[in-house]
Formats: C-alpha cells, sequence, structure tokens
C-alpha cells in the first residue's frame, strides 16, 4: 500500500459518523483525491485546526489496494489563509472556485496548472491585492483555459468575421455554440447574451494578462460587472450544474 | 439480517438509521434491548415519544424548550441585554456548563455554507435583528465556530450589526487547557498570541 506526499488544497469536508471526516482535497501531485481522515474531529494533535477548505496544505495519505478510500495520514498546514475565513464576501467567491474545481475534475488527473492558479487566487483573495469581482473574472477565465471550454471572444462563431470588423458595439454571444454571433449569423440562437466590445476586450485580457500588472490597472466597473454575470452564466452552463456557492454569492449581492 | 424474527430486524433497521450506527452495532444494540426487562424497554420508548411529544423551539432564543419560552429566557436574573449567538442548543449548552456567561441566547439553528447551500435565510438572522430592533439587548457575543463556516458566519453577523448602536465582540480562540503548544496550529497559536493577557 503505497503512501504518497504532496501538496493539497482541501477542497471539501464531510462528516463521516461521529469523529471521522472525508476530505476532498485537490493535490499537486495527483489531482483531485478524495480520503478518509479518521478520527479527525476528536484529535487534538494530528489534525487539530488544520482539515479547513481552502487551507493549502502537506499531506501524507495511504492508497488502499482494496475497494476503500485512501486514508489521510497527516496533514501540515501551509497556508491557512485566515483573511478568507473572516470574510463572507472572500469566504463565498473561494467556495464557487473551489466547487467550479471539484465539479469538473475527475479523480486522480494531475493538474499542476490549474493547482497553481487556484492558489495563486486564494493568495491574491487572502491579501486583498484585487477586488473579489476582479479576481473572480481573472480565474474563471484561466480556469476555461486549462480546462477546455474556453470562449470564442475573437470572431462569429458561424461566419469568421472577426470582432472588431463587428459594427455595433454590443455583441451577441451564443452560450450554446460558445461564442459571438455576428448580426448576419444571430437568427436561431436562442440562449444569447450581449457583451460591449470593451466588456470582451478585457475578458480577453484575463485570459492571458500579467497578474502583476492587474494590481495597478483600473478596470471599467461597468465591463466588470457585464463579465461577472456573463462568466457565471456561462460557466456553469458548460459544466452542466449550477453550483450551490453562486446562489449564495448571488444573494450575498442582493444584501449589499 | 433474515435469521432474526421480522420484529428484530425492523428493531435492527430502525437502530441502525441512528447516526453513527452501522448494522453490527445495531445488531448488537437490538439484542441488548431484547434483553432488558420491559419497564426498562417502556421507559426507553416513553422517552422517546416524549421529547417528540413535548419538545419544541423556544420562541424567544430557538433553543430546545419544554415549554412556549425556555428556562434561560424566562429567568428573571439572567443578564438581558448580553445577548450570545450559537449554531446549536448544544453549544449553548456547553457554554451553561462553563458556568461563565450570565446573558441570554440566540440559537441559529445552523451556520451559513456557500457550498452546503445553507444562506442567511436559511438559519435564524432574521429572528436576531428582530430580537436587537426591540432595544434591550446592548451587547452580542458571537460564538460560533471557529472553522470556516464559523468564521463566515460571525463576519456576516458582525457587518448586519455593524451600523447598530450596540456592542459586537466575538468569543476568543486560543490554547486549550492540558493542550501542548507544538500540537496546535499556526492560526490559533496567531490569536492567542495576539489576545495574550497580563498576569
Amino acid at each position: 500500500m503505497p503512501i504518497i506526499s504532496t501538496p493539497a488544497i482541501l477542497l471539501r469536508r464531510i462528516d463521516y459518523g461521529d469523529h471521522d471526516l472525508i476530505v476532498t482535497l485537490f493535490t499537486f501531485d495527483g489531482g483531485k483525491i478524495s480520503a478518509i481522515a479518521k478520527s479527525a474531529k476528536k484529535s487534538t494533535k494530528r489534525f487539530s485546526g488544520v482539515l479547513e477548505i481552502f487551507s493549502v496544505l502537506n499531506v501524507v495519505y495511504r492508497t488502499s489496494q482494496r475497494k476503500g478510500l485512501p486514508v489521510l495520514q497527516a496533514a501540515a498546514l501551509k497556508h491557512p489563509f485566515q483573511h478568507i475565513r473572516g470574510d463572507i464576501k472572500k469566504t463565498a467567491y473561494a467556495s464557487y472556485w473551489a466547487e467550479l474545481i471539484n465539479q469538473w475534475l475527475e479523480e486522480g488527473e494531475k493538474q499542476v496548472q490549474l493547482y497553481l492558479l487556484f492558489q495563486q487566487v486564494l493568495d491574491k483573495l487572502d491579501q486583498d491585492h484585487l477586488p473579489e469581482e476582479t479576481l473572480s473574472i481573472l480565474f474563471q477565465m484561466r480556469f476555461m483555459k486549462l480546462s477546455g471550454f474556453y470562449p470564442n471572444l475573437e470572431h462569429c462563431s458561424v461566419c469568421r468575421t472577426g470582432m472588431e470588423k463587428m459594427r455595433k458595439n454590443r455583441i451577441t454571444f451564443d452560450l450554446v455554440k460558445g461564442g459571438l454571433l455576428c448580426e448576419k449569423c444571430i437568427s436561431g440562437s436562442l440562449n444569447k447574451r450581449s457583451l460591449s466590445k470593451g466588456t470582451i476586450k478585457q475578458l480577453r485580457w484575463f485570459e492571458s494578462g500579467d497578474w502583476t500588472k492587474a494590481e495597478r490597472i483600473r478596470f471599467s466597473l461597468p465591463a466588470i460587472q457585464e463579465g461577472q454575470e456573463f462568466l457565471e452564466a456561462f460557466v456553469p452552463y458548460h459544466l452542466g450544474k449550477e453550483p450551490r456557492s453562486l446562489k449564495f454569492l448571488r444573494r450575498l449581492r442582493n444584501d449589499q | 439480517m433474515g435469521y432474526y424474527p421480522t420484529p428484530v430486524v425492523h428493531l435492527i433497521q430502525n437502530i441502525s438509521k441512528l447516526p453513527g450506527i452501522g448494522e453490527k452495532t445495531a445488531e448488537r444494540l437490538a439484542i441488548y434491548l431484547l434483553g432488558v426487562p420491559r419497564k426498562e424497554a417502556e421507559q426507553l420508548a416513553g422517552s422517546i415519544l416524549e421529547v417528540k411529544d413535548k419538545i419544541r423551539l423556544c420562541s424567544r432564543c430557538f433553543s430546545l424548550s419544554d415549554n412556549p419560552v425556555c428556562d434561560i429566557c424566562s429567568n428573571p436574573t439572567r443578564n438581558e441585554t448580553l445577548l450570545c449567538v450559537v449554531e446549536q442548543p448544544m453549544d449553548m449548552v456547553a457554554i451553561e456548563k462553563s458556568g461563565s456567561f450570565l446573558g441570554v441566547y440566540h440559537v441559529l439553528q445552523g451556520v451559513l455554507s456557500p457550498m452546503a447551500g445553507v444562506g442567511p435565510d436559511h438559519i435564524r438572522i432574521r429572528e436576531l435583528i428582530s430580537r436587537i430592533e426591540e432595544g434591550t439587548v446592548k451587547e452580542v457575543v458571537i460564538a460560533t465556530g471557529t472553522d470556516v463556516e464559523g468564521e463566515a458566519t460571525a463576519s456576516y453577523l458582525a457587518e448586519r450589526l455593524r451600523k447598530r448602536p450596540i456592542k459586537v465582540s466575538r468569543i476568543a480562540s486560543g490554547i486549550p487547557m492540558g493542550g501542548e503548544l507544538q500540537y496546535v496550529d499556526q492560526v490559533t497559536l496567531k490569536r492567542a498570541m495576539e489576545k495574550r493577557h497580563d498576569l
């Protein structure tokens, strides 16, 4: 029974019986795994205060040759991200991203780039380097790129007319096709969104722009709002399920 | 299971529905119950029915009660200006056992959890706000857990109560009595160090 040691981010935890936890970990070396942390709820030494969602850990787990779940042997806390857990808005955003990753990843599928992206956005969120909304757009654009369902924001999905050549400032985006539609090709599409050229350009920047520059750029607020609404419709549509955290996030926004 | 008579099978099935009890334990408990005197079995069955019939939530604090208003809320010696917010009735009992608090409580009946889909409308936050709006409460002590959900709930409540003319405090966290420093996580240690006190 091999023992594996790897950095990991805790995506989810659920109670199992009176004392145990089942944790879903996004590991650096082995992608997503679910493991059982025995006696985690009563342990004052091994797991005390460590197994909290979004925390970056160094974990050691033993895989089972039989059908059972891997068993978590040890976990050391590397980054607790305590400012995230002390802020309901940050917690809601981090929960949304964690749910997207958890829903999309298959068990045991190594995803180093996505791991690094998630750790980086959590770090920025914790340190207040960028507004939550901006970080969320940045995460979703790069998440889609890495996951293979990046939207076509360059040209019409039907006739391939470039976005710059489209006359109107507002351009239609087809959620089903996953791309832009020019004025001539709009008909027949039911699941549409309208985006301004400015929002589209800003979204394209978020996919590949420099993180360090993002902290200095003043993004247009209407474009951030429009981009956020668009991504929060497009990403869950292509994952096939709306994350629960997204409903929570919308409720929080209504409160403010 | 097929080896037991049907009533025993039913008993095993019902016991195994209890949290943390698997089929093996349920089997052992069922065989034990078969061996106890009838009076003892009747007392157990009666107790279960009694709590189902008599126990309700206190209309003030939402803790468990056998009256419309619980003993703590109806006790005139408790300090009504000091309100402690907890997640569950068991948390309230834990604080009561410590003997350290003489105010009144508000049980949220849960905790905010974005991933579990538990939002502000699913727990007793609206009732807490209404209670504070009555004007008696001068300080709210938020005693939700220190896990992510508990901390996030505390943050949400603090934000909602920020503009009101009351003091809002958070229960302290630190090194447990008898705890060894080497096993304490760094978040707890940091907080314990920040909140150190003079001797």
